[in-house]
């Protein structure tokens, strides 16, 4: 570990300021393509998002509340649980992780931006304007109601004529572009821009989660992409991709989307996971155990999961063979799961245990997890599946996996980087009481509906007949989920008191290992006043040398107002070359609303508009791309 | 272990000597792996439907000609070479060269989609009369749009070389342009066997 930051000459403290920060002002706030800004604007944006959805748990859970309610009404009903899914994975879930990794794996790994800022600006955009376009849809009337699986042909041209399900298609078509161009870039980083020294042994847990879920990202967005595209040709100019009766086939949406569907649920988990491994030494006093184990089930965990999507489609009539197959690999991949947990329960067993707020939400990460993690392992057999499909026992399930390796972790690390975020901490009496309301109250709405599958209640159903042997457990559920709301207002409230109130952090109130903490809360838009060297998977841990400030680490100055970053080896991270990175610029801003543009005039129809839209986006890549003469700086 | 590196000494190395690959090469890279994807996914959606119907061209509809594309695809594959050239001449810091090179890439790729041009004109049917031509049309028109992305990139890249934005070390822009060329090719390469060569297998079901 070699920052130099106090020691430096002010003279090029100061043209490190020039290169890299962003002025004040409003077209420079759009213009802004740091990774910092960007990441937190994902962060915020994506946070917005889960309260939203989460309204609209609470509007379902309230019309489930008790037999033969009407708050919602059949219609409102459909379009609530269409939109909640939609929003929990598409604008909450996976923005947010990108959200966490381009703003935190830089500063982990010592780099000073991603690669691609202006891409990286191109996708907060698309992200921004797609969460708008998706909810415009509830000012025209025509909202998305054919679950967050959209299968036709319920969703087709016959039973849908509306716009309902355009705005589905692409909005969702623009996260799934969003997802892809942010993972390519967090992997490029990763592969490339490693502070000298951090070899693949000593890359953070997080950033290895990262770069799994990443790649997944690439292969498994696409073919919800192709399959979107195909259901709005059907839909706007008449194929027949997904109707029976011209010789298409609604099944192929279903493979399709779950070819995306099941490794979706991993993306989300595996960075999730990696949050968690990595504020583990923080509170337990110690390394993770088994690192290597760790990883490499991430990667294990990463490659399954693309052979398990079949099992969402047990009811759908397949051959005997690929229910087989589909069984084992949904049970196989509760093995690399089971090294994880195994692995944070050894590292909690073995240290020294700080019982703060953060721990708290990684023991309820392990708790709930588990849970679903087993249940998880019963529905993957055929024959107990076909007792519990589309029943509640499933929204039981897939609740506990998700609200457990995903929301648990998110909460658990916003809490644990806000002070890095914002440079001040949050309450921990507050972050105690939110962590318990939303941790007994996510069980308590969601347990009884364990039960409630059992006792043979479906699923999407906006409401039920007494004497059913139900109504107690519903009323349960809804309690629970009144309480799970009370807590997000509590951490809520938390962030909003503690923004500019709360106490100042300084650069590593946790005495956390990793390089984030070596840099200033909230970090100078260069990150590091020089790239550190790196000899530990545990930089800040080492004892200091016994004089780091004399040396000078690189690119401790700037050069012709250049921002410029190391590029280093894939594997042994030995620094190659310097690489200079585009500056603010207001093109990606450009292209997005293009993007958007072209889809309205798809949307109304209209020729002219689309046209425009399209000149524009073309027009707008090539005034991104265009470079003055490649040997100018010689 | 520490290290040691200085930021003069790399910038001193990287002067003069021919450039290794930039981090933006392993983007692109992982971008075209995305793109790639897509056209998996799509073919895997045309033997899907294949296999799931009972005749593939369905009754009525003509089984798709032979020649006529595998012309316009020897076309597409020859375009490759006037693209390794230009590539070779700028490394070799001949500019006249890398001009002609992409010049006649882009003739070729405009007669290929001449040939396109031909071929949806003489298809005899349109996208909206069963799932056989909806897959047919869509994905040519994959193609076509990887085509013309293409030729838009070589454009780009022949503007920059009669500005001499290119030296025999710095020509990053004359590479990126070549891989979506060559993607433009591969992927032609993947819907020819897919389109055309495809409905040749029996699917085993004989009426």
């Amino acid at each position: 570990m070699t920052t130099t930051e106090d020691a430096r000459p002010d003279a090029a403290r100061a043209r490190l300021v020039e290169a890299w920060s962003t002025k004040p002002g409003f077209i420079n706030w759009l213009s802004n393509v740091n990774h910092k800004a960007i990441g937190f604007r994902f962060i915020i944006t994506s946070f917005i998002f889960l309260l939203i959805g989460g309204v609209q748990a609470l509007l379902m859970r309230t019309q489930l509340m008790g037999p033969d309610l009407d708050v919602l009404g059949p219609d409102a009903y459909n379009e609530a649980f269409t939109l909640h899914g939609t929003t929990m994975m598409f604008l909450f879930a996976v923005p947010m992780l990108e959200g966490l990794g381009m703003y935190l794996v830089p500063l982990m790994i010592g780099t000073r931006d991603l690669p691609f800022p202006r891409l990286n600006a191109f996708g907060y955009w698309l992200y921004l304007f797609a969460g708008i376009f998706l909810y415009w849809s509830l000012f025209t009337g025509s909202v998305p109601d054919g679950g967050w699986f959209n299968y036709p042909p319920l969703a087709g041209p016959e039973f849908r004529p509306d716009s309902s399900i355009d705005f589905w298609l692409l909005g969702v078509t623009m996260t799934e572009v969003v997802g892809i161009v942010g993972a390519l870039e967090l992997v490029v980083c990763i592969a490339r821009h490693r502070a000298p020294g951090m070899t693949l042994s000593r890359i953070p847990v997080f950033a290895w989660g990262v770069l799994v879920s990443s790649v997944m990202i690439l292969f498994a967005f696409p073919p919800l992409v192709a399959g979107s595209l195909m259901l709005e040709l059907d839909r706007k100019i008449g194929t027949h991709f997904y109707n029976p009766a011209a010789g298409g086939d609604p099944i192929l949406w279903q493979h399709l989307f779950w070819i995306f569907g099941h490794p979706e649920v991993y993306i989300m988990l595996i960075p999730a996971v990696a949050l968690i491994a990595s504020m583990l030494p923080a509170v337990t006093r110690r390394g993770i155990v088994a690192y290597p184990l760790v990883v490499v089930s991430l990667v294990a965990i990463g490659f399954i999961s693309f052979g398990l999507w079949v099992h969402h489609m047990f009811a759908a009539g397949l051959p005997a063979l690929a229910m087989a197959f589909f069984t084992a690999a949904s049970m196989a991949i509760a093995i690399p799961s089971g090294v994880q947990i195994f692995s944070l329960i050894a590292t909690m067993w073995r240290g020294k245990l700080v019982w703060n707020t953060v721990l708290l939400y990684v023991v309820g990460f392990v708790l709930v997890f588990v849970l679903g993690g087993i249940t998880g392992v019963m529905v993957a057999s055929v024959a107990f599946d076909w007792q519990v499909h589309d029943t509640f026992f499933v929204v039981a399930h897939f609740h506990y996996v998700l609200i457990g390796g995903v929301v648990l972790p998110i909460l658990g690390a916003l809490h644990y980087w806000f002070p890095k975020l914002t440079g001040r901490l949050l309450d921990e009496r507050l972050g105690k009481i939110a962590f318990w309301l939303i941790f007994g109250g996510m069980n308590l709405t969601f347990f009884p509906q364990h039960i409630l599958g059992f006792l043979g209640m479906p699923r999407r159903v906006y409401t039920f007949q007494s004497g059913l042997g139900w109504d107690f457990y519903n009323l349960l559920s809804t309690l629970g989920a009144y309480a799970t709301a009370a807590g997000f207002l509590v951490y809520s409230a938390n962030m909003a008191i503690n923004w500019s109130r709360g106490r100042p952090a300084g650069d590593n109130p946790w005495d956390a290992p990793t390089l984030e903490w070596a840099t200033a809360s909230p970090p100078p838009a260069y990150n590091f006043a020089a790239i550190p060297t790196v000899d530990s998977l545990y930089p800040l841990w080492e004892p200091k040398e016994a004089s780091p400030h004399g040396q000078a680490g690189l690119l401790d100055d700037v050069e012709g107002q250049r921002r410029e970053i190391v590029g280093s080896t894939i594997l042994d991270a030995e620094a190659i070359e310097i690489l200079e990175l585009p500056g603010n610029t207001l093109w990606p801003l450009v292209a997005a609303s293009a993007i958007v543009l072209f889809l309205f005039g798809v949307m109304i129809d209209s020729m002219i508009v689309g046209a425009v839209g399209l000149a524009t986006v073309v027009g707008s890549l090539l005034g991104w791309l265009w470079t003055g003469p490649e040997w100018r700086h010689e | 272990m520490s290290v040691h590196v200085d930021a003069a000494l790399l910038r001193r190395a990287r002067a003069g000597e021919p450039r290794r690959r930039p981090p933006v090469w392993l983007g692109l890279v992982l971008g075209l792996a995305a793109v790639a994807a897509v056209l998996g996914s799509l073919v895997f959606s045309y033997f899907m439907l294949m296999f799931h119907g009972s005749e593939w061209p369905p009754a009525g509809i003509a089984p798709p000609p032979l020649a006529a594309p595998a012309a316009g695809l020897a076309v597409l594959v020859a375009s490759a070479v006037p693209t390794v050239l230009a590539g070779r001449a700028i490394a070799a810091g001949r500019q006249l060269q890398l001009r002609a090179g992409l010049a006649v890439t882009a003739l070729l790729g405009l007669a290929v989609l001449g040939m396109q041009a031909r071929g949806y004109a003489r298809l005899g049917f349109t996208h909206d009369v069963n799932a056989y031509t909806s897959v047919f049309v869509v994905l040519s028109a994959f193609h076509t749009i990887s085509l013309v992305t293409a030729l838009v990139f070589n454009v780009a890249t022949q503007v920059r070389a009669w500005l001499g934005h290119f030296r025999a070390e710095h020509h990053e822009g004359v590479r990126i342009a070549a891989l979506w060329w060559y993607w433009a090719v591969v992927s032609g390469v993947v819907l020819f066997a897919t389109l055309f060569l495809g409905p040749l297998i029996d699917i085993g079901v004989h009426e």
